[in-house]
């Protein structure tokens, strides 16, 4: 289930929300999506929830790691506010979590690239990074 | 009355956010201080970029350090000029870093934004055309390299 304040994705028995640590009470366990609070059957006039995209991270990746990885990154960042805002939640959370794998994957290789390769450069005379 | 899987449960164990950011904000810190001391265009003083080296191309982080060194001693022109897309990113950065840092404290944090998808398409087509363009070596676009 998904937290009411910032939209994290919580386990279904979590009494506070993992991420921004406020009550969880309220929330239906398994509600893959929230319902409207329109009256009646018209358009949804609740606001989009909130699901981290990590564009951030990506961002930083991509400025920091000089490796294509935080691209992707960005790329599932797009997906998951598009997919929030056509309603579509179980598929934002899933964006969300591919946004978050590729930023840590971008980090990791761009640790062990200048960890090796960059290393082995130090004094080589270029200097670019 | 609290059970222990109330405050014990592996399962629901995860690296705690506080620590994460207390720790980049010392990371953080300590760059400031190496960056603002050691010069990037010496060379010798940092490594250099995995992917500049092996395919001799420029990324779209090259010039990144050099920029913010030159931010770091007030020549903003100057950083613009080595990296823009890093120093024109450093507010959202600043934003962001800090909302997740308030919100990891259990303070409310900034005000959220929600970003239309169709803005971070057109920052990704951006970041691809930037890398792209600053690597061609033609005059106007030569401005774009580090």
């Amino acid at each position: 289930m998904y937290c009411p304040t910032c939209g994290e994705e919580n386990v279904d028995e979590a009494r506070y929300c993992v991420e921004c640590g406020k009550l969880m009470r309220g929330v239906t366990p398994r509600a893959g999506k929230f319902e409207p609070q329109g009256v009646g059957g018209g358009e949804p006039e609740s606001s989009p929830p909130e699901i981290d995209n990590h564009l951030v991270w990506a961002i930083l990746a991509t400025i920091f790691c000089c490796l294509p990885f935080g691209i992707v990154s960005i790329v599932y960042a797009a997906q998951v506010n598009g997919l929030v805002a056509s309603g579509n939640i179980n598929a934002a959370s899933q964006a969300s979590e591919n946004a978050k794998m590729w930023a840590w994957i971008a980090f990791g290789v761009g640790l062990v690239s200048f960890g090796g390769f960059g290393v082995l450069s130090l004094g080589d005379g270029i200097n670019i990074p | 009355m609290s059970t222990a899987s109330d405050i014990i449960s592996p399962s629901r164990f995860r690296f705690s956010p506080r620590v994460g950011y207390i720790a980049l904000i010392a990371l953080g810190l300590a760059g400031v201080a190496v960056l603002y001391t050691f010069d990037p265009r010496n060379p010798g003083n940092y490594p250099i970029c995995p992917f500049l080296g092996l395919t001799g191309y420029h990324c779209p982080g090259c010039g990144t350090l050099r920029a913010l060194h030159q931010l770091l001693h007030g020549n903003v022109i100057a950083a613009l000029g080595y990296n823009p897309l890093t120093i024109l990113s450093l507010p959202f950065i600043a934003y962001s870093l800090a909302d997740g840092a308030m919100k990891s404290f259990r303070v409310k944090g900034l005000p959220r934004v929600f970003i239309p998808h169709q803005f971070i398409w057109a920052l990704f087509v951006g970041i691809v055309a930037f890398w792209v363009l600053r690597n061609v070596p033609v005059d106007p676009l030569t401005v774009l390299a580090p």
